[in-house]
């Protein structure tokens, strides 16, 4: 039973109307609720770094951050690369990382989900921390690996650049949302 | 990823022909054209002046995702039964749509951004921002989660009892309220 209030201050006593039921009914479907949860969060969080003050406060020197990393792990292995903000360069091969390749799109889409699905907010946090340094490591994987490709075999550089690691990416992405919520996800352990 | 290796012309094709054909819906006079040359596709309007330099971007981009799609779908159990090929259908029709409508997205936001003075006088500032926001996003966040969320849709009975097999034994309390009121 519901009470409901109409412009004149009448209160009348009864079932919610058909269109309320409907979507009642169909946000008590989890997969819905879980959709429609992981798209909001995802397009609030994806406008949101891509407004131009948070990009350039943000995103822009996470990304020569992570330009200088791959660079530190590629001079590891005794190349000599010079890092001038988002892009590596040597004396065989240069990349320059943009916003799609420093790995924070895959994080974001992996944050969607694990905050989406049902779970304990300890349980959500931890997937967060531990997806989000996991994708960053196979990031970092790839870009070295990109590096070797453009400068080894470059005309596999487009391909191996756009659909294997891309897919690799999303793969990795779609594993580690499935371990975590094999460990951690569950409607009753959240309410209990 | 051999199977889209072997769709990929058909693929290629096939959304451009649909993002064609929905862009021509609803321009007049009707002048988009895209041409599909070597994986990529070519924005070849009819009013444009001969020599003009066409607008071209790879389709790979485009439609790669598919191979995502079709990766997590034959990941599951008995992939070839006939309620998951259904799915799969359904799940890459779905996903069609979704490479379409970013297609089409990329052709507006060259059209409104990148034709110098014929951009900005038929596009707003607002439309600049809409079509670039949305190419954006459907490129990046969308073109990487789209294959996740269409293949957890169709199939959330599946993941579920993979993640969280007791689950499925002992079904949630709404799952039991909704079937009591049956």
């Amino acid at each position: 039973m519901q009470a409901r209030i109409l412009d004149d201050d009448t209160v009348i006593v009864g079932r919610p109307n058909g269109d309320e039921m409907r979507l009642k009914q169909l946000w008590q479907r989890a997969e819905i609720r879980f959709l429609i949860l992981f798209f909001l969060i995802l397009s609030v969080g994806f406008a949101a770094i891509a407004l131009k003050p948070i990009n350039d406060a943000i995103v822009l020197p996470y990304t020569s951050f992570i330009a200088r990393v791959s660079g530190s792990v590629l001079s590891l292995f005794g190349e000599s690369i010079t890092v001038t903000g988002c892009r590596l360069a040597s004396p065989r091969f240069a990349v320059t990382i943009y916003n799609g390749c420093n790995g924070l799109i895959t994080t974001l889409i992996f944050v969607a989900g694990v905050l989406a699905f049902p779970a304990r907010w300890l349980h959500k946090a931890i997937g967060v921390v531990a997806g989000s340094l996991a994708i960053q490591l196979l990031n970092l994987v790839r870009i070295v690996s990109l590096y070797y490709i453009g400068a080894l075999v470059p005309r596999y550089f487009s391909e191996s650049h756009i659909f294997i690691w891309q897919t690799i990416v999303i793969l990795t992405g779609v594993a580690l949302w499935l371990l975590w919520a094999h460990r951690f996800g569950g409607i009753r352990d959240a309410r209990s | 990823m051999v199977l889209w290796l072997l769709l990929r012309p058909v693929l290629d094709h096939a959304v451009a022909g649909f993002s064609e054909l929905l862009l021509r819906a609803f321009e007049y006079p009707k002048v988009t054209r895209l041409v599909v040359d070597a994986h990529a596709v070519k924005i070849a309007r009819t009013d444009l002046l001969a020599g003009s330099a066409v607008p071209s971007f790879p389709l790979t981009q485009v439609h790669f995702n598919t191979i995502v799609l079709l990766a997590l779908f034959f990941a599951l159990p008995r992939p070839f039964s006939r309620q998951q090929l259904g799915r799969l259908v359904m799940g890459w029709s779905v996903l069609y749509a979704v490479q379409t409508f970013n297609l089409v997205l990329h052709v507006k936001m060259t059209y409104a951004t990148m034709l110098g003075a014929w951009s900005t006088q038929h596009y707003s500032d607002f439309a600049r921002n809409f079509y670039g926001f949305w190419q954006y996003f459907t490129d990046l966040p969308g073109r990487f989660s789209a294959p996740f969320l269409i293949w957890l849709g169709f199939n959330w009975d599946h993941i579920i009892a993979l993640v969280r097999p007791e689950r499925v034994a002992e079904p949630a309390e709404g799952a039991n309220r909704q079937r009591r009121r049956k």
